[in-house]
């Protein structure tokens, strides 16, 4: 068998996209479920705290059960479109969680708001991470709902819980669909 | 290095592309592959059919509940292969 240059180059491109394009639909795949997971309690946590329906602490269960329902797709994955990252990035959220449960200790943020922003931010400095080594598009969206936390604090303190809500929580749900169903 | 013709084929060239994406112990479904790569389900089994027997791949065929499901893996020798068949490619372009 031969073959020119052009035509190895040409094969050798191929191998690139296609692989590249796995990649990036894998990680999709993988993504979809907990962004819209996450999604869903970031919106549901700050409506319930605007609206103070009682009992008040129920909202709060959503973070622990998050985890878990988190660690619950983190394995199943291993049976899809799998791979090895999931039970390990299951395991960097619930790192996550307790770091950012020490560090709350430690830093002690003084009001509700203070404290759900130092979550969020928190979480997505995960996020930031995740998309320097990994999909630059983790990267975009930590900066960016980074900076809607930002505004919500500074900006539009009264609005804070229902802008996090539709900026926070929607931000994660309109990333679930896109990497689901938009991104190629 | 020589070329490896069993891979170099357009589709399974693709296949293999896609599958040596995941990591060793990673599967991939069928029809993921199918959708990612365009392909039918005859074009998509008949080249997979190839590269299992060749021992490029794994196939499991099982039921999860009532649905079919077939699951896909690179296997050692067919990781070996592709990355030599890339290697044969990379010397063509003088890399």
């Amino acid at each position: 068998m031969r073959l020119t240059g052009d035509e190895a180059k040409e094969a050798l491109d191929i191998i690139e996209e296609v692989k590249r394009k796995t990649d990036r639909k894998v990680a999709g795949e993988e993504a979809f479920q907990q962004l819209l997971l996450w999604g869903i309690i970031w919106f549901v946590f700050p409506m319930w705290v605007f609206l103070k329906p009682q009992p008040y602490w129920v909202p709060l269960l959503l973070f622990p059960f998050g985890g878990v329902i988190t660690t619950i797709i983190a394995r199943s994955k291993r049976h899809a479109v799998n791979n090895p990252s999931n039970p390990k990035g299951a395991v960097l959220w619930w790192v996550l969680f307790m770091v950012i449960g020490l560090l709350a200790f430690i830093v002690q943020p003084e009001t509700m708001e203070q404290c759900y922003s130092f979550g969020c931010i928190s979480a997505m400095l995960v996020f930031m991470v995740i998309g320097i080594y990994s999909d630059l598009f983790f990267l975009y969206l930590g900066v960016a709902v980074t900076s809607f936390v930002l505004l919500g604090l500074y900006v539009f303190t009264p609005l804070f819980w229902p802008w996090m809500a539709f900026f926070g929580g929607g931000s994660l749900l309109i990333a679930a669909v896109y990497l689901k169903y938009f991104r190629k | 290095m020589e070329l490896n013709s069993m891979i170099h084929q357009q589709v399974r060239l693709r296949i293999m592309a896609a599958l040596s994406a995941l990591h060793d112990d990673d599967i991939i479904d069928f029809s993921f592959l199918k959708k990612q790569l365009g392909l039918t389900d005859g074009n998509l089994g008949s080249h997979l059919l190839k590269l299992e027997n060749a021992g490029y791949i794994h196939v499991d065929k099982r039921f999860v509940g009532k649905k079919p499901r077939t699951d896909l893996r690179l296997t050692l020798k067919g990781r070996s292969a592709f990355e030599e068949h890339m290697q044969a490619l990379r010397q063509i372009i003088g890399d």
